[in-house]
């Protein structure tokens, strides 16, 4: 796809100077479920902040609050200055969200689709098909949205939440379900929308994608912010820093640098000149939420 | 409210009609059925008596017998040449039955001579028409011959009951009135079937939330009720085309639908929003739709006083009662103002409980 081009004519005109997002203390209960339990986290204008758990975790219920789909229960957010139930529809026009679910009309075509939206939001349906082009449907623009394939709908999903040219895009696992090639091309478009400006949100179960997307990372269990950083500072903080090392007698061992033993252990090796090869194993996102939540995402 | 998402969303359902099998069927079944209607059910017309008259002289007789049937029958006179081509006529069955008029008629009748009078009648049959002038001749003599009437009639029209097929019959006709019964089922197919799907549907697969982040409940719901407005304003101009219904009071007509529509779509919308699935929505939609339509088809059978009473307080019925006044040369009912007053009355209750379902679902 010939993603930057079009996507520079769409990034967000304005750029804001303080935080896009600010959470503080935000609390959302559905009867005695406390889906988000006192949250606190800031988001800067532009960058690509992904919120990772489990399903249940609290994830959707704080795009929802972000969004306006539903009021905290108590605590307080801003999305661009602006606070998310006193002033939602002043925020409305400037954000906008990929939801999980591909709801999109199945009858209508790709460009009918985003000439509908396109209208809801006042905007010329001229913008329909400079998305449809910026995420690969123009040749599929005149077919019924049911004729599509997952990867094409999602990327539809995408188009349809760019047609306000918001200032802040929610993305709720935008790439589940997709094949390597569609979720691959999602994050791409994630990354050009990045640096044109527009910032991100993101929610996903796929590590290897908020460690690459992500310039911060929060962990959110049980409807808590448990950890929150840059995704090196967390591998680092919460990850085994480990080498594979390959012996001359073709032997494989695996050593903790930060285990004292360990570290004597290689530094024999090595100035014994039995060492072959090093590969340093740095801990990964998954490591991460094992160490923190007990259990890995796919459990 | 913002009136430009309104008019979006109202101008997307309205076309996705054109695509979508249900919807189309859900409008095109009504307007069949009015079609099927107007072609099969005759209507019960005013009966046709032909008089074959020859007269030696003038007189007035003919006409005078043609006057008497009046509302009730209609009586063609066909000219003979004599006695014998009368006979011919009645015996053909060209003509229901025949006089055969001598000379000096008129002045004999008036002078109270009791002329003869030749009456032919066809053989082996009991003709209606026949029936009909031998029972009438006597009157028509009596006032030829200056005589008054025994007695003065003076005659009272009651209310009809709901039932009274005579009286609606005499006044419609029993084809015009299934006509517009079938046109209370589109727009009751509309407001009951038609806008709850599009309302459940935009719940169950979610494009609600994406029409959220711009616009809010009421927008939606305003969008459908647009909907609902514009198939009953294209709709029913073409059912009354092709069921070539003729109106006797059109602004009553025109009240009457839109005192109907706008009663509906309330209820519509509130059993669409109640709806999780649109299957769900198939399943229980029929009962509210049958209460509606029902009472319109009852009004044909008569019932008991008390169901009357019940039936009565239904929309369905005052609106049958309004639109058979509005295609009446004269009015069946006359109740215009107690239709117009039970129908405001429930869309009241529609509207504040569609209001109660849209501020608790935005909470």
């Amino acid at each position: 796809m010939a993603l930057s081009t079009t996507v520079d004519r769409l990034i967000p005109a304005a750029r804001l100077a303080g935080p896009a997002i600010v959470v503080t203390g935000l609390v959302k209960h559905y009867g005695n479920v406390k889906a988000v339990d006192g949250i606190d986290f800031s988001v800067a204008a532009g960058e690509i902040f992904s919120l990772l758990g489990h399903n249940g975790a609290g994830k959707s219920t704080t795009i929802r609050m972000l969004s306006g789909r539903t009021h905290p229960t108590a605590g307080q957010a801003t999305v661009l200055g602006l606070d998310v139930v006193a002033d939602l529809q002043r925020i409305k026009p400037l954000i906008n969200v990929v939801t999980e679910e591909q709801n999109l009309y199945e009858r209508m075509t790709g460009r009918e689709n985003l000439a509908f939206f396109a209208r809801l939001y006042g905007v010329g349906g001229v913008v329909a098909d400079e998305l449809l082009e910026t995420v690969g449907l123009a040749a599929a623009a005149k077919r019924r949205v049911k004729t599509y394939s997952n990867g094409m709908k999602q990327r539809l999903l995408v188009a349809r939440a760019l047609v306000n040219r918001p200032q802040v895009l929610f993305l709720d696992e935008p790439t589940a379900g997709l094949d390597p090639a569609s979720a691959r091309e999602v994050r791409d478009l994630v990354k050009s929308l990045s640096s044109g400006g527009t910032t991100v949100f993101l929610t996903t179960h796929y590590m290897e994608e908020a460690d690459e997307l992500s310039d911060h990372v929060a962990f959110i269990a049980q409807g808590k912010i448990v950890a929150l950083d840059t995704p090196r500072e967390l591998k680092l903080r919460y990850g085994n820093r480990t080498a594979k090392v390959l012996l001359k007698d073709r032997s494989e061992a695996t050593v903790r640098l930060d285990d004292a033993g360990d570290a004597a252990r290689l530094d024999g090796w090595m100035k014994s000149g039995e060492v072959l090869t090093v590969h340093s194993q740095e801990g990964t996102l998954e490591d991460v939420f094992i160490a923190l939540a007990g259990r890995s995402l796919s459990q | 409210m913002n009136l430009r998402i309104v008019l979006t969303i109202a101008a997307k359902d309205v076309l996705a009609a054109g695509r979508d099998g249900r919807m189309l069927v859900a409008l095109i079944m009504p307007l069949g059925l009015g079609v099927l209607y107007n072609l099969i059910t005759p209507d019960v017309k005013k009966p046709t008596v032909t008089v074959a008259v020859s007269s030696a002289g003038e007189t007035q007789l003919p006409e005078l017998l043609r006057q008497a049937g009046g509302s009730t029958v209609t009586v063609k006179l066909q000219t003979a040449a004599d006695g014998a081509a009368v006979r011919s006529l009645v015996n053909k069955q060209k003509a229901d039955v025949g006089l055969v008029v001598p000379a000096g008629f008129d002045a004999a009748v008036s002078a109270g001579e009791a002329p003869a009078l030749t009456l032919v009648r066809p053989g082996g049959t009991t003709s209606f028409g026949a029936s009909y002038v031998t029972a009438s001749l006597d009157a028509v003599l009596r006032q030829m011959a200056g005589q008054h009437s025994p007695a003065t009639v003076a005659v009272q029209t009651t209310t009809p009951a709901a039932g009274d097929l005579g009286s609606l019959v005499e006044k419609l006709g029993l084809r015009r009135y299934l006509v517009l019964g079938t046109l209370l089922m589109l727009i009751a197919m509309i407001a009951f079937y038609v806008l709850p799907v599009l309302l459940t549907e935009e719940y169950e697969k979610k494009t609600a939330d994406a029409l959220l982040l711009i616009g809010s409940q009421a927008d939606i719901v305003a969008g459908k009720a647009l909907v609902g407005l514009t198939y009953v304003a294209v709709s029913v101009p073409i059912f009354l085309l092709v069921t070539q219904t003729v109106l006797g009071n059109p602004l009553l007509f025109t009240a009457a639908i839109l005192a109907l529509t706008a009663t509906l779509v309330a209820f519509g919308l509130l059993i669409g929003g109640l709806a999780r699935t649109v299957s769900q929505l198939n399943t229980w939609s029929s009962f509210p739709l049958l209460v509606l339509i029902m009472p319109a088809f009852l009004g044909l059978i008569g019932l008991p006083a008390w169901a009357q009473f019940i039936l009565d307080a239904t929309p369905g019925t005052q609106a049958m009662k309004m639109l058979v006044d509005s295609a009446s040369a004269q009015p069946v009912y006359g109740t215009w103002p107690i239709s117009l007053a039970v129908m405001a009355g429930w869309a009241v209750v529609g509207y504040f409980l569609l209001v109660r379902s849209l501020a608790a679902r935005e909470a």
